[in-house]
């Protein structure tokens, strides 16, 4: 074991300096953003007195008359069309109720789910008695955002192969405002797995499957060859080093971290250390830059 | 500890990886993430050390108090341990939600420190039979992150390390009752010698035959069993405790009371070495918690 | 706040975890406070007491005005504080503390919460006391919304004279403003730093 004496820790610096120009505008909440009361309020925004006021810190967008303020961390608030990944916390009679790290456990029904065998077959009560062999407390999914409901309930669907169960990995949960947006949310990288960046901030790493194989609610217990282990457990502390350091999480972003670790020739543990780590993160900004 | 809940795919990657001596986040079985110690951090405390391991934080206070010895102890200080789960570590800790870890951390470190090989109290012995002094060690569980009983056991011991004690004297007799006067001169103090106090290691079971130290909360999830030992500097062990549901094989048992040894010597070693060199800083900034 | 400190952490908004507590029009906002042993002169018996919840209920009182709960229908906001250090002043921290661990985890308020503790000793008012200083005057504790300028707590213990009042609350007033000065300032330069790392993509 080493350790180290709390004076002697590298503090969290500041690793970059703030270029002058496009600079967003940076509010904190009670701040009046915009006197005008033409503009339409979005979130982290309120009226009041005719005046347009913040609700949260973060930094203010505009999109034609709607103004919003994204705050730096939150929790997740779900939109349409996101794959998320989600961890199963309760079976009920015909849906599931998913964790997705947002304020209300999101629900995943039945109905929503491709079944094994049948293409688009319907649901049957068979199905409906054997939910828990297919999903069950624990069980990690990944799935698609279909709709949100008016309370601000996320309904899930894994309506193509793509979606479903997930097989043998490790997951690592992030602030979600830190994954980069982005169409393509499984991405298989040149180092040899396969990363799933999950908008609502849960990346989960997993050995890479031939396609065929990708099946939906069976999981594959065959033993994960040392190699792939350790191609996952430094991807693993990679993105967990970046997320430590608020840098943007992304396949280049990780990718370039892995390298740089590689090239480094730090072991996988060292990755842990915090002083590594900071070193990582640093370089790795850097490349981005370049 | 914690209610994570992981999928069994979750779990079986970890187990296989503890088979083929590659942990998730890159360990081996026997490695220890980096440890991170600070003394004097609550000024209130006549000692006090915070302890980090990742995400495990353990806040240590000790407190001196003057009272009755034991009736069968005469000469002997009195230790005191208390163990609060705050509902900072983790919302389930809530109400009376950790009371049943904090019996059970509370009860391990009563044991480790009840032998008298660990602390000579009869240092702490003020007026034989009449006025020892007693010390209240508390200590708040921050943050979990797995493996707290190692955490605490070191905390305790830096923070016993750190602890400043005035020194007293008799000043007179007034009806039978012994008076006092606590010397307020920084200087004029007494230190608890710790050169004996002992450190804990848990060996967590997970798989037939396979243990690992310093286990994640994702790891602990995997493995209900769990012995805990408590070695000596000198390697002497003075307690062991089996914690959890489920069995140890004898060979297995042996083994890790072998390996908790020569592991617990070694980190005792490091443990003093930074100690001392923390107290020759002259001009130390305590960091605290910002 | 000079020798008093204060953890505080926040978690949710999230999923009501006692069914019975619901609220489907707003959440529901939750405050624990609890005092560590040694964080006094006299050792604590237990970390909670019938004032820490008291306490604990005014914290979520103040909260209650200050989020905007609207926007989170059947969702609960836990609040936990810690008290590591007491010397005077110990609701003003926890509610400074915990207006800063709201506005890190994104949960939309309509504004800060700054609190501020005064006191009068003899003749002349005194700003942000310690315990010693509440020994031997009045000490009066309030929370504001600063671009509000509207009260949201305020207590005071131990007599003031009337004619004094309005003196030591002026006092206390002027404090809040100087707290949240500097916290804004501390958030804005967060801010930036963050804002600064996280646009590179």
């Amino acid at each position: 074991m080493e350790i180290q004496l709390a004076c002697e820790l590298p503090r969290v610096q500041n690793m970059v300096h703030v270029q002058g120009s496009a600079k967003p505008r940076l509010v904190t909440p009670g701040e009046v953003i915009y006197q005008d009361t033409s503009f339409m309020r979005g979130h982290g925004t309120y009226m009041e007195e005719g005046v347009q006021v913040a609700s949260v810190a973060g930094y203010v967008t505009r999109v034609n008359r709607l103004i919003t303020v994204t705050p730096l961390r939150q929790v997740y608030q779900g939109a349409v069309g996101d794959t998320i990944v989600g961890r199963i916390t309760q079976v009920q009679t015909n849906r599931w109720k998913v964790d997705v790290n947002s304020r209300l456990d999101a629900e995943l029904r039945l109905s929503n789910i491709q079944l094994p065998g049948g293409e688009q077959r319907r649901s049957n009560l068979e199905d409906e008695r054997g939910m828990r062999g297919l999903l069950r407390e624990g069980d990690l999914v990944c799935v698609e955002v279909q709709k949100i409901s008016d309370d601000g309930l996320l309904r899930l669907a894994a309506r193509s192969i793509k979606y479903g169960k997930l097989s043998q990995g490790t997951l690592l949960a992030v602030s979600p405002s830190l994954i980069v947006q982005d169409k393509q949310r499984m991405h298989d990288l040149p180092c040899g797995a396969r990363v799933v960046f999950g908008a609502n901030g849960y990346v989960y790493i997993t050995p890479t499957v031939p396609q065929e194989q990708a099946s939906t609610y069976t999981v594959n217990f065959e033993e994960v060859p040392v190699d792939i282990r350790k191609t996952i457990g430094r991807l693993r502390n990679c993105i967990k080093l970046l997320a430590i350091h608020s840098i943007m999480i992304s396949p280049t972003s990780v990718t370039s971290a892995f390298d740089m670790s590689v090239e480094q020739e730090y072991e996988i543990k060292d990755l842990l250390k915090p002083d590594v780590m900071q070193d990582v993160a640093m370089a790795t900004v850097q490349m981005l830059n370049e | 500890m914690t209610d994570l809940n992981l999928s069994d795919a979750e779990k079986s990657y970890i187990v296989d990886g503890v088979k083929l001596g590659i942990r998730v986040d890159g360990r081996g079985r026997l490695d220890y993430r980096q440890l991170e110690i600070e003394t004097g951090v609550v000024s209130t405390a006549n000692g006090s050390a915070r302890v980090r391991l990742d995400r495990t934080d353990v806040l240590v206070t000790v407190k001196m108090e003057i009272e009755r010895p034991l009736p069968d102890q005469p000469e002997n200080g009195r230790i005191h341990f208390f163990v609060n789960c705050s509902a900072n570590a983790t919302p389930e800790f809530e109400g009376r939600g950790g009371d049943d870890l904090a019996t059970s951390l509370s009860a391990m470190m009563e044991r480790v420190y009840s032998s008298p090989h660990t602390l000579d109290r009869s240092k702490l012995c003020v007026v034989k039979g009449k006025h020892v002094r007693g010390l209240y060690i508390d200590i708040e569980i921050l943050e979990c992150g797995g493996n707290l009983f190692d955490a605490i056991s070191l905390g305790v011991k830096t923070a016993l390390w750190a602890t400043k004690m005035p020194k007293l004297y008799v000043t007179g007799e007034d009806g039978g009752e012994l008076e006092f006067s606590v010397s307020d001169n920084p200087h004029d103090i007494d230190r608890i010698d710790v050169s004996n106090a002992p450190i804990l290691i848990t060996h967590l079971r997970i798989t037939e035959n396979l243990t690992v130290v310093d286990p994640t909360p994702e790891e602990e999830c995997c493995g209900p069993v769990r012995v805990v030992v408590s070695v000596t500097p000198q390697g002497f062990i003075t307690a062991t405790q089996q914690f959890g549901s489920g069995t140890f094989n004898p060979q297995t048992l042996t083994a890790s009371l072998k390996s908790a040894r020569d592991l617990g010597q070694k980190i005792h070693n490091r443990l003093l070495r930074k100690l001392q060199q923390e107290e020759q800083m002259s001009d130390r900034q305590v960091k605290g918690f910002l | 706040m000079g020798n008093t400190k204060v953890l505080a952490a926040v978690y949710g908004p999230r999923e009501v975890r006692s069914m019975g507590k619901q609220q489907f029009d707003e959440c529901i906002i939750q405050c624990q406070m609890s005092r560590i042993a040694a964080s006094q002169g006299e050792r604590l018996k237990r970390p909670t007491d019938q004032r820490t919840r008291a306490m604990s209920q005014h914290i979520a009182g103040v909260f209650h005005a200050a989020i905007r709960k609207s926007k989170y229908p059947g969702s609960q906001i836990d609040i936990y504080l810690q008290v590591l250090q007491a010397d005077g002043g110990v609701m003003s921290a926890c509610i400074n503390a915990s207006t800063l661990a709201l506005i890190h985890a994104g949960v939309e308020v309509v504004d800060y919460v700054v609190s501020c503790t005064a006191s009068m000793n003899k003749q002349t008012p005194i700003l942000d006391v310690t315990n010693q200083e509440t020994n031997t005057g009045c000490e009066l504790t309030t929370a504001i919304l600063p671009n509000k300028g509207s009260i949201v707590y305020l207590d005071t213990a131990h007599t003031v004279h009337r004619d004094q009042f309005e003196e030591v609350m002026d006092l206390a007033m002027a404090g809040c403003q100087q707290v949240y000065e500097a916290m804004h300032r501390e958030v804005e330069s967060y801010l930036e730093d963050k804002h600064a790392i996280m646009s590179h993509r």
